[in-house]
């Protein structure tokens, strides 16, 4: 809006050519069309000028919202949410809507920034002066830290002195080259991302109870809930687009639920919020089961058949409830963890289908598994047996009465009961409800079993895998579902094939490997096909049965490889050189403090990104400066800060909440030297190569014969995504023709599939169904099934055998999804079927000849992955801490657990206590107050882009806590005052947002203040605030080492924290 | 309660979004409130002088040339202040572009532009160079005529440029503004010529246009007496009662225009005299000053009642902001 | 499984946007999440910059107030436990906009024609034209259009004119994540306004009415309708909404006729004051 500088002369011309008095005395209309300018006239919209329109995908959240970026001479002028998309159907949140700004931000980075060790400033270099030197640190601190065999001789072919972290914001292709370059070619064990502190509880959560550890429905399908439970998330703020189809819903009559500690943006629009403390879900959700059991209103028919409700357990097995030292039975107190005999399956150890199925286990898994094939579970269909899945339920979920509800959690009885009621009228033959549920649930050290206790909720009422019915995982960053099927994860290699371990006993053979991890029973029987298939892709024809396949080139894990165990060994000096791909970890990072020093400990440090992130700068401005410990003179970290391209600049797949794996465009090149992870891990993966060429040591062989050979495009030296799609997706061994579905996957190195639940995303070569781009009209099925790709095999609902009755009719005709045609053999429907196309309902194994696979699931059994075909109410295998969810108290709580008196929290969860992370006694007096951290609508994460961006900035200024009008006449504030909140990790300072939103809650007797901060500010950027994360502690999840961001106790008080900005 | 009486079955309660503003801050500074009382008084005294002169043209032959003078210069100032509040001032030209009948800021223009006009030819008749040329001479009279009446005009669109808003303070009363301002206007015109005849030694004719003054400064207290029942009847004037602008503005209009020229001019009747003589010029200064005042005063209320939102938000409730109802 | 929502962009995108008809927003507070999309979408489409620094401590509504360069701007409101005599805590949220209003305040103030109705019934400030007199300003009932001082020039929502003109809904009400704002032709939003508030009140919302549909609080004082108007659940004020503005145009005549008669008595005394010359 510059001022025009215009001659008068022209001014005048102007004028006559604009004067509307003429054209008003001969008649016209002096409001409209006599005023009108020659301005308007001419006026025409900006996307007129683009040149090209091409269609990306939002960087930001796991919605996976559509979007269609407008370019004109090489440069973005539009960005605007696809219309077409079933997804957002052209809408966006404020971040995507923003999306415009945050490409062409002029705060982006455009050059390589390079901090020297010690010094005191950034320097800018060429990209391949960095690229070189970035590939011979890599060389040098893996040589000099490899380990190629254990003292026993185990051979574990790994480093520990080189770790990667990041992967959740990249596409597909470009964390399957990191697993690829990383794990396979150099033999990294620490490769981690976002996954592990976000959705990780999901995984086992789901998995153990159903078969995949996925969102079971799509986004779009709570369009047709009866009731929706958002618990654990608070939808509305972070996922708004999601949302949109609970509005749709609930504007069709169903319930909203909000079950929250505050009252939320989404609170706002539900029927009934429910305020609870942080932590108790389980107390609740318990509350839930107990109600539907006994009141009788769980959905019988489907329970029955579907579930292993019925099921008779061991003998010995003792629940927390009726145990008096509220422990499961089998705790074995030397090792402080569980052994799980007494857990199993009267008869037959049950292995779950989770990579991690079997946990501690010295002696061969598949002997405990081999009875599997004799009988199939004993069952009392009349559950009458004490020992029977229901009435081992019941007596667990005793004491969980709406009474005992409403003293742990704080939720008033009635609202309790409610809740109840409704989720139990809105389930059945002709009725679904659906969880949501996101973080909430997941950043507890008993994350897993509060997805778990949701998981039961929905089986109980029958409400997986059918039309509005299901547990949505609404999951973090855009590609966080990806990001864990083909994981830069430590423990799992691509589509939960786990990662060879040095301590068990398959660590010494493949075949022992193949053995141990293959379930006898139901589809988890194919895996030796997936596995064998990945090594071919990875090592070509270098590997055969003459050396294992290459087995042995797979690093080898000798113990917790998580984000937080990382930290640890940063701090210790383990870890010497560390990428940071797309992840800021200062801000994001649990003990941000103990996050800073360990990456003030490095020997060098790689951060790609788009902005200077406070994980690039900690040694110029974070706390260790701040506070006096360190001078940036001190900090021998080398840094590469490098710029990274966005979605928009780069082709891929991000996998989306629902497992839909949808393809952006390359549009537009990024700014300067950015380029793509993809780029990035190919050139240092070609660098790497080259220097490792002429090595014949045997510890080099798997970087040597690494396949690489992806086909350049363009000058800069782009690879073609699409082609590490395809290998993704898998092909013939060496005809590379590509496949249509897993079914087609080989055991004997005559297939090549990188991501065996991706197979089929590429079935022929010019194919690439992530890139479909045809939605359902308004009168279709609408599950767009021509709408890109959904693992596994294009299925939108996951399990949809079971949205038909055990004979294979809908369940109701409201209610159809699939159904089995006894004219044409075989099911149809609206879904991919989730089942062997041809199976009849009426299909039974034959016990007498020992049936395998899926021979031995019957065809009333929907849920395959299962070794018994069934949900798993009871899940006696695969989870550290019991096979039915228990409340346990946060580790860090304002008091004791009044339902387990003897055992205040999880007993097997992961205590990182040291020095450096100092956890708060139960109930200490010092930190009285419960705190929670959390997501804002305006911002993402640890907020570089929206941040940095005005237009999404200026929305979430300042960083803030919200805390509740009593407490703070309390400590004496008023609003937009400064407080300071501490805990033994340390100590923030930050405006006061008094709010009736935060219900103080009654616990035990005593008010207890819940107070709650956004996690996303730093000092970077426009909008800045204190890091959250330096009150947070490495605590874990015993099953996944989550943190327990969600629930801590702190400290507060009124004014500034005086010894670093006096007031 | 429920929620059913939450909006349209219970009053308001004096309820605002967190006591934000809910109108925008008018941008016009004292460039606005100087041009209506400058080009308002320069169009009263010639609206007066050519009155006067009708009636007896030789008596006010100096008072019409005042008038004239008073008229070119208030033209030409009050167009100097219109064009520098304008914020793209380069463009000042588009205020011809169009006819609005709607916008006193429209249809005002063409009014002040004839006044300026004809103001331009009256003052020219009044030079030297016209001497006895009678058709000069004669289109000065009509020029004066013109002006005159479009001087009616400049001294009273004003009222409707200020009413027609949706500024609480001054919509709330469009009929007592008017007579203020149209009281106000004549008060400052006919100070402007007794003190132009006073300057002049014509003690008589001064004397005159002081017991205009005099009269039009009953009408101006009557109306603003009217219009601060007005706004306290609408509830627009309490959430500013103690503040400055609004104190300044009642001492200006009540006091400084009102009582203080009145007290003059009687004291100039009752002492006579080169001391009455004083007190009636002190009394006409103080009207053009307190006209001054009253204008900006007006402006500034205005500002200040727009930052209570319960200003505005009492103007417009439902029958009370709908017209002058007196 | 399909849906039966209406969409606006059905509505809209399927028969074009034509020249000629009347278009405005329904904004449904009922479906409002708060997201602020609109707010983003409206700068990012018309590139206006971001002014705010600092927190506001008005709930999440950090934005405070539409100006020359916010036009959209997202109100929040907390009615919880305590608040006066609230049954159900509530958070109010409203995305608020100029309201093209029929007839329109500023438009009708404005003495260049810089505004006008254009051939969507919208009304737009021409740029070209605008001299930055700021009569438009004070003239509007609902604080929406100013001037701003870097270009001098008077800035306010244009409806998307230009998107409009290339057959595009506005930016703001595309982004919806909710279809809080709907856009579309006037006649069709307005019935589809009414029936909605009917079912609000069926299932016991008894509190929503219509903000300035014809012969509703809003549409009020000689202002007939507000093409962009609401559906509220309290009253206007808690919004920061007059409930009944005014037509400021309908005061032009009792001041200026007043003024003129006022000014009319006092020059008949004036003639005969002055005349005294012959007494
Ligand atoms: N706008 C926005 N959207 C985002 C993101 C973002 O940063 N900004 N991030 C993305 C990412 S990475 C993720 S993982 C998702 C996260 O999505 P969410 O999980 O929805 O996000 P959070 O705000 O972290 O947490 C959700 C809610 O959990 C509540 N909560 C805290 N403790 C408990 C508890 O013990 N029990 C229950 N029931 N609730 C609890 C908090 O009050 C909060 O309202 O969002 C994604 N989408
Ligand atoms: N206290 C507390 N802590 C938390 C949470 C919480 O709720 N409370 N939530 C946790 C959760 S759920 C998560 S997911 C994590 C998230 O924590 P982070 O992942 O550290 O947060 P982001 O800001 O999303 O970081 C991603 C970075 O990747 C960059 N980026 C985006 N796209 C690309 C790309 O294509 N290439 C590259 N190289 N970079 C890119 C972005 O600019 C951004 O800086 O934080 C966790 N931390
Ligand atoms: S952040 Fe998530 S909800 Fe928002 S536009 Fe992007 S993908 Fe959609
Ligand atoms: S985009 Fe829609 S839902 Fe979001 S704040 Fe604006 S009106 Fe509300
Ligand atoms: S709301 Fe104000 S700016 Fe918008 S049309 Fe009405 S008067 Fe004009
Ligand atoms: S500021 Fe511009 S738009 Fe407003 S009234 Fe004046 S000329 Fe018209
Ligand atoms: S219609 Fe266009 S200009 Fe108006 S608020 Fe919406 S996006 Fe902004
Ligand atoms: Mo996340």
């Amino acid at each position: 809006m510059t001022r025009a500088k215009q001659s008068p002369q022209r001014r005048l011309a102007h004028f006559l050519r604009n004067w509307s008095l003429p054209r008003q005395v001969r008649g016209a209309d002096h409001r409209s069309s006599a005023a009108r300018s020659e301005m308007s006239e001419a006026l025409r919209p900006r996307f007129e000028q683009a040149e090209m329109v091409g269609t990306s995908v939002c960087p930001f959240c796991a919605v996976g919202c559509s979007t269609r970026l407008y370019v004109r001479n090489g440069q973005l002028i539009n960005v605007e949410g696809n219309p077409d998309s079933p997804v957002n159907q052209g809408t966006l949140c404020p971040k995507g809507a923003a999306l415009l700004s945050v490409h062409t931000a002029p705060s982006r980075l455009k050059k390589v920034k390079y901090r020297a060790p010690f010094s005191t400033e950034w320097e800018e270099k060429p990209l391949d002066w960095a690229m070189d030197r970035i590939a011979a640190l890599t060389k040098k601190t893996r040589d000099e830290t490899f380990v190629r065999t254990l003292p026993d001789g185990t051979i574990v072919n790994h480093t520990l002195g080189v770790a990667s972290l990041g992967g959740a914001t990249l596409d597909n292709e470009e964390n399957y080259l990191i697993k690829k370059i990383f794990g396979g070619g150099l033999g990294m064990v620490w490769i981690e991302n976002q996954a592990r502190v976000c959705h990780s509880n999901s995984v086992p959560g789901l998995g153990a109870a159903y078969g995949r550890g996925a969102a079971t429905m799509a986004q779009w399908d709570l369009a047709n809930s009866d009731c929706i439970l958002v618990m654990g998330s608070n939808m509305a703020e972070a996922h708004p687009i999601a949302f949109r189809f609970v509005m749709q819903a609930k504007e069709r009559g169903a319930k909203l639920i909000h079950v929250d500690p505050r009252f939320t943006r989404t609170s706002a629009l539900a029927d009934i919020h429910a305020p609870i403390r942080t932590g108790t879900d389980i107390a609740f959700l318990g509350g839930i089961i107990r109600y539907l059991l006994e009141n009788d209103l769980w959905f019988r028919d489907y329970a029955l058949a579907y579930t292993n409700l019925a099921t008779i357990i061991e003998k010995d097995f003792r629940s927390p409830s009726e145990d008096p030292s509220n422990l499961f039975s089998g705790w074995n107190d030397r090792k402080k963890s569980y052994d799980q005999e007494s857990w199993q399956y009267v008869g037959f150890t049950i292995p779950s289908a989770l990579a991690e199925h079997y946990i501690d286990t010295a002696e061969s898994f598949s002997e405990l598994t081999s009875r599997l094939h004799d009988h199939p579970p004993r069952e009392d269909p009349t559950l009458q047996h004490p020992m029977c899945v229901y009435q081992i339920l019941r007596r667990h979920y005793a004491p969980y009465t709406p009474e005992m509800v409403e003293q742990v959690t704080g939720c008033p009885k009635e609202v309790f009961v409610s809740i109840a009621q409704a989720l139990a009228e809105n389930s059945g033959r002709e009725k679904t409800g659906a969880i949501c549920y996101a973080v909430g649930w997941n950043h507890h050290t008993t994350g897993v079993q509060m997805i778990r206790a949701g998981g039961l909720v929905q089986s109980l009422l029958g409400n997986i895998g059918r039309p509005g019915g299901g547990i949505l995982a609404l999951r973090g960053h855009c590609s966080i579902q990806g990001s864990t099927d083909i994981p830069t994860l430590y423990n799992m290699l691509p589509s939960y094939l786990p990662q060879p371990n040095a301590f068990k006993p398959q660590a010494r053979h493949y075949d022992q490997f193949l053995d141990d991890e293959t379930i006898p029973t139901g589809w988890w029987h194919n895996f030796p096909k997936y596995m064998t298939s990945l090594l071919r892709a990875w090592y070509g024809d270098a590997v055969g049965p003459q050396n294992e396949w290459g087995y042995q080139w797979l690093p080898k894990l000798v113990g917790d490889h998580s984000q937080l165990a990382m930290t640890l060994a940063m701090n210790d000096g383990l870890i010497k050189g560390l990428f940071l791909l797309g992840q800021n970890v200062v801000v994001g990072g649990s003990n941000s403090r103990m996050v800073q020093r360990g990456l003030a400990q490095l020997d060098w440090l790689v951060v790609r990104d788009t902005e200077t992130v406070e994980s690039a700068s900690f040694w110029q401005k974070g706390h260790l400066v701040r506070d006096g410990e360190m001078r940036p003179e001190e900090i021998g970290t080398e840094i590469f800060l490098m710029p990274a391209e966005l979605a928009g600049e780069k082709e891929g797949s991000f996998t989306n909440t629902h497992r839909l794996v949808q393809w952006h465009d390359k549009v537009i090149d990024g700014p300067g030297d950015s380029r793509s992870e993809l780029w990035f891990m190919y050139h240092l993966g070609q660098r790497l190569k080259a220097l490792y060429a002429d090595s014949s040591d045997e510890q080099d062989e798997p970087i040597r014969n690494l396949t690489l050979d992806y086909p350049i495009r363009n000058a800069r030296g782009d690879i073609e995504a699409e082609s590490v799609l395809r290998e993704i997706s898998g092909y013939t061994w060496p005809q590379r023709e590509q496949l249509s579905s897993f079914q087609a996957l080989k055991d004997d190195g005559s297939t090549a599939c990188g991501s065996w639940i991706y197979c089929g995303a590429f079935p022929e070569n010019d194919r690439n169904q992530t890139r479909r781009r045809n939605a359902d009209g308004p009168d279709g099925p609408g599950t767009h099934l021509d709408w890109a790709f959904a693992w596994p095999a294009n299925r939108r609902t996951l399990y949809n055998r079971a949205s038909a009755d055990p004979e294979g009719r809908p369940w109701s005709e409201a209610k159809r999804l699939i159904w089995w045609d006894g004219e044409e053999e075989s099911w149809d429907g609206n879904d991919a079927i989730d089942f062997p196309p041809d199976k009849a309902p009426n299909y039974r194994p034959d016990w007498s000849k020992k049936p395998e696979g899926m021979e031995a699931i019957r065809g009333d059994e929907p849920f395959i992955m299962m070794p018994d075909g069934r949900a798993h109410i009871y899940s006696p295998s695969g989870l550290k801490d019991g096979p039915l969810p228990t409340h346990y108290e946060p580790v860090e709580s304002p008091g004791g657990n009044l339902l387990y008196p003897e055992q205040r929290e999880n007993p097997v969860a992961k205590k990182f206590e040291r020095e450096i992370n100092p956890l708060h006694a139960p109930g200490d007096p010092a930190y009285p107050h419960v705190l929670t951290t959390y997501r804002l609508t305006e911002h993402h994460c640890a907020g570089t882009p929206t941040r940095a961006t005005p237009s999404t900035a200026e929305l979430q200024p300042e960083g803030f806590a919200e805390i509740p009008p009593q407490l703070a006449r309390e400590i004496g504030v008023s609003n937009l005052d400064w407080i300071t909140i501490a805990t033994a990790r340390g100590a923030v300072e930050t405006r006061a947002l008094v709010t009736e939103r935060l219900h103080p809650l009654r616990l035990d007797g005593r008010q207890v203040y819940q107070i709650g901060m956004p996690w996303h500010f730093g000092w970077e950027g426009e909008a800045t605030g204190d890091i959250a994360n330096m009150l947070t502690a490495a605590i874990g999840d015993p099953n996944t080492s989550m943190h327990e961001n969600k629930s801590l106790t702190c400290a507060i008080r009124a004014g500034r924290l005086t010894e670093r900005r006096p007031e | 309660m429920t929620r059913q009486d939450r909006h349209t079955l219970r009053d308001w309660r004096g309820e605002t979004y967190y006591g934000q503003q809910a109108l925008k801050y008018p941008h016009w500074d004292w460039k606005v409130s100087g041009y209506i009382a400058v080009a308002g008084t320069a169009g009263a005294a010639q609206a007066l002088a050519t009155l006067g002169s009708l009636r007896d043209p030789e008596g006010l032959r100096a008072a019409r040339r005042g008038a004239r003078l008073m008229a070119l210069a208030g033209s030409t100032a009050g167009a100097a202040m219109l064009i520098a509040d304008l914020k793209t001032p380069q463009r000042f030209h588009n205020m011809l572009r169009i006819l609005r009948p709607t916008s006193p800021m429209s249809f005002g223009t063409y009014i002040f532009g004839a006044f300026g006009g004809a103001s331009l030819f009256s003052a020219f008749a009044e030079g030297p160079a016209v001497g006895r040329r009678h058709l000069l001479r004669w289109l000065g009279k009509a020029a004066q005529l013109v002006s005159g009446f479009s001087g009616a005009g400049v001294a009273t669109y004003t009222a409707a440029l200020v009413s027609a808003t949706s500024n609480p303070y001054w919509a709330a009363a469009p009929r007592s503004l008017g007579g203020q301002f149209a009281g106000v206007a004549v008060a400052m015109g006919a100070a402007a010529l007794a003190l132009w005849e006073r300057l002049g030694g014509r003690d008589a004719t001064a004397r005159r246009f002081e017991k205009v003054a005099a009269i039009a400064t009953l009408a101006h207290v009557g109306a603003s007496t009217a219009v601060n029942k007005r706004l306290k009847e609408c509830g627009v004037s309490q959430p500013i009662e103690h503040s400055k602008p609004q104190r300044r503005l009642k001492a200006s209009s009540l006091i400084i225009a009102g009582a203080a020229p009145l007290v003059g001019y009687a004291l100039s009747a009752a002492l006579g005299g080169r001391a009455g003589r004083n007190a009636a010029m002190a009394g006409s200064c103080a009207a053009l000053a307190g006209g001054m005042l009253m204008r900006h005063g007006l402006l500034e209320a205005g500002k200040a009642a727009r930052e209570q939102p319960e200003s505005g938000f009492a103007l417009a409730q439902p029958m009370k902001g709908d017209d002058d109802g007196h | 499984m399909s849906f039966d929502l209406p969409r606006t962009r059905e509505s809209v995108q399927g028969d074009a946007i034509e020249p000629g008809r009347a278009y405005g927003f329904f904004t449904d507070t009922t479906l409002c999440i708060g997201c602020k999309a609109c707010e983003v979408a409206c700068k990012e489409w018309n590139q206006l910059p971001a002014e705010q620094e600092a927190m506001s401590g008005m709930s999440y509504d950090n934005t405070r107030e539409l100006s020359a360069t916010t036009w959209r701007h997202v109100a929040f409101v907390e009615q919880m436990d305590g608040a006066a005599g609230n049954a159900d805590p509530r958070w109010l949220m409203m995305s608020d906009v100029c309201k093209h209003c029929d007839p329109a305040p500023c438009l009708e103030a404005c003495p260049t024609g810089a505004i006008f109705r254009t051939e969507f019934d919208s009304v737009v400030v021409q740029q070209d034209v605008c001299n930055g007199c700021g009569y438009c300003v004070p003239a509007c009932p609902f604080g929406v259009v100013d001037v701003d001082e870097v270009d001098g020039k008077a800035h306010k929502c244009t409806l998307c004119y230009d998107r409009l003109k290339g057959g595009r809904e506005p930016a703001c009400a595309q982004v919806c994540p909710t279809d809080s704002i709907q856009f579309g032709p006037l006649d069709e939003l307005i019935d589809r306004a009414h029936e909605r508030t009917r079912a609000l009140h069926d299932r016991g919302e008894t509190d929503a009415y219509l903000y300035g549909v014809p012969d509703s609080p809003g549409a009020t004082g000689g202002i007939e309708k507000l093409n962009a108007f609401f559906l509220l659940c309290d009253r206007p004020e808690i919004y920061n909404l007059p409930a009944a503005p005014t037509l400021p145009s309908r005061r032009i005549a009792p001041a200026f006729g007043a003024s003129l008669a006022a000014f009319a008595g006092l020059a008949i005394a004036a003639a005969a004051l002055l005349g005294g010359g012959r007494r």
